[in-house]
């Protein structure tokens, strides 16, 4: 695929003058989703802001043999003081929409739910195999079992996974069929919905959009209606979203949590070349460079493999993970949806303002910091320990 | 003399009709508009307008190559609904320009291929611009399914009854899906434009919300 990174600093200007008109989400980081509810709330712009100092926090390192090659989660998101309050979504179902999934790997079976449903054929079957690796390692990103000395470490370490495959071998998807599976997946119960795929629709009016939106605007009404939040990639076209919108990631609705990637773990605080952005249209972003995790089994690797991604679909399922260790944290009856994504939002680590990362470039102007998050979750609760 | 007449009625006969054939092929290709730049590839086309693809078919030409090369301003080369080359038929069943409006035309390539819907419609869209002779822009490019819309109904309209509407436009319901009130619209794939002509007919029923694209191509990385 072609990619052409962005120059942000070119862009800045442009991006600033679009962005002073661009469209209200209606779920800005101020918002709290509920009259009446005082949320935690950590200076999302201001660097080095944290009202959460977690040096004082242990950090709960996992056995897992390659964790040392997931420097995102010990580094950028501090993920293990995160696992030091709580590493269980057990009862948080996560849904993913993907290529499917290997559901034998020996890192992951343990958090897959049974079932799933394959929309890539006609008519639709529970064949949800994985043919492309691009699902079973977006799923191992979410939920590959923790601390059981193989493999790598999930942001959840327990959890419910399931799967509505809707992208072929090859990656490819019908926008048709991401519909049908993330409406699935509502149905079946999911709180949280990882989509890390997107179809880039190009050049489109105003018109069309608004036939896009209303294409999704049974789904997200229902995951309005069913209290679920859906987690999407923003794309890694390099390009202004606000402009060139993505479905479902650039979708006008308060279940919408859009992540573009960054290189979090690596050299540099900046956001991932060939990510997508938008000051009115990507919330947060999370890290996506050579992310490691579950790759379906090959000849040497009979129980599954391993191995590093990059890209928006790699940042969006530190989100999805930590959404879900957040509301099992809170209990899921003791927060909404609404409440529960102000609360992340609220709680991000703003970039650190280096060359070409301005925080204009996403809505919260900062990153996903899973360690915050999970303070902001007990503070919720009164400071007491998480479920 | 009786015979002068005959055949002095004979060339005024024939005149007349020479007249009216010439007119009613001349109001025909009139009529075609935008369908002018069409380019059936040989395709043989049934009675239920099924294209055949032939051996030999003519190499379709990029008309936006130049534009394409430089796309890169204007989308961020943008490319991700373009399917993997080893499954597109190179030659495609139809192609030609479709112009929405007066500022945006589409160049549009269908091909079949080996998918869940094999019919897909590679599109270009181009900007005219009101100035410059209306010189084309090259805006971006996107691939869907060339032989149905995804149709979003209005509430109290049932499966049976938009059934029943769509085909009194020659149209069949492929699919409802499982999300409420959209449905997959099919019709006979023509010419290069059926997909445009198609979604306009839908839009004016009163059933209709919305009418997109069933875009597909690589959604993931």
């Amino acid at each position: 695929m072609l990619k052409i990174g962005c120059n942000h600093i070119l862009l800045d200007a442009l991006l600033l003058a679009v962005c002073s008109g661009c469209f209200s989400r209606g779920d800005t980081t101020t918002s709290d989703g509920a009259a009446g509810v005082i949320l935690p709330v950590k200076n999302a712009i201001t660097p080095n802001g944290s009202i959460y100092n977690l040096n004082s926090i242990s950090s709960n390192t996992p056995s897992d043999t390659f964790y040392s090659l997931q420097t995102a989660l010990f580094n950028a998101l501090r993920a293990p003081k995160a696992w030091n309050r709580s590493t269980d979504c057990s009862d948080i179902k996560i849904g993913v929409v993907d290529s499917g999934v290997y559901s034998a790997h020996e890192d992951l079976s343990a958090n897959l739910l049974s079932g799933g449903k394959n929309f890539t054929v006609t008519p639709s079957t529970t064949d949800i195999s994985d043919q492309n690796g691009h699902g079973t390692h977006v799923s191992g990103i979410i939920a590959a079992v923790g601390n059981n000395n193989k493999g790598v470490s999930g942001v959840c370490w327990n959890a419910q996974v399931m799967m509505a495959k809707v992208t072929d071998a090859q990656g490819s998807a019908y926008l048709s069929d991401v519909v049908d599976g993330m409406d699935y997946l509502l149905d079946q119960g999911a709180s949280v919905i990882n989509a890390s795929l997107g179809s880039y629709v190009a050049a489109t009016t105003e018109s069309e959009n608004a036939s896009f939106e209303d294409v999704f605007s049974g789904v997200t009404a229902k995951a309005e209606s069913n209290g679920a939040l859906i987690v999407a990639a923003s794309g890694n076209n390099g390009s202004n979203t606000d402009i060139n919108r993505t479905y479902p990631a650039s979708l006008i609705s308060s279940s919408i949590i859009s992540v573009a990637a960054n290189n979090e773990g690596h050299a540099s605080d900046g956001l991932f070349a060939s990510s997508n952005y938008g000051g009115g249209t990507v919330h947060l972003s999370a890290p996506g460079v050579t992310i490691y995790s579950t790759l379906p089994a090959t000849g040497s690797a009979p129980n599954g493999a391993y191995g590093d991604k990059s890209g928006t679909s790699m940042a969006a399922p530190m989100v999805t993970g930590t959404l879900a260790l957040m509301w099992h944290c809170i209990g899921k009856t003791q927060i909404n949806s609404a409440q529960l994504k102000s609360l992340l939002l609220n709680n991000v680590e703003s970039h650190s303002g280096a060359a070409g990362t301005p925080g204009s470039y996403l809505l919260t102007g900062g990153h996903l910091d899973v360690g915050a998050a999970i303070e902001a979750s007990r503070d919720f609760i009164g400071g007491a320990a998480c479920n | 003399m009786e015979s002068k007449r005959n055949l002095i009625i004979f060339f005024v006969v024939a005149t007349v009709l020479s007249f009216v054939i010439r007119g009613l092929w001349f109001v025909a290709t009139e009529e075609k508009g935008y369908f002018q730049d069409d380019k059936v590839a040989n395709v043989a086309e049934s009675p239920l307008g099924e294209a055949q693809i032939p051996e030999n078919t003519e190499t379709p030409q990029d008309p936006s190559a130049q534009d394409l090369a430089a796309s890169t301003d204007a989308n961020d080369g943008q490319d991700n609904n373009v399917p993997p080359n080893d499954k597109v038929n190179p030659q495609p069943l139809f192609s030609g320009e479709y112009q929405e409006s007066p500022t945006r035309l589409y160049s549009q390539e269908i091909y079949k291929i080996e998918a869940k819907y094999p019919m897909v419609m590679k599109q270009k869209v181009y900007e005219l611009s009101s100035e410059n002779g209306g010189a084309r822009k090259f805006v971006g490019e996107r691939q869907f399914v060339a032989d149905h819309i995804v149709v979003k109904i209005k509430d109290g309209w049932d499966e049976a009854m938009v059934s029943r509407s769509v085909e009194k436009l020659g149209f069949e319901l492929r699919k409802k899906l499982q999300s409420n009130h959209l449905y997959l619209i099919s019709f006979p794939v023509l010419k290069h434009d059926s997909w445009n002509r198609a979604a306009e007919a839908l839009k004016a029923l009163d059933m209709v919300s919305s009418v997109a694209p069933d875009i597909y191509g690589k959604a993931i990385e």
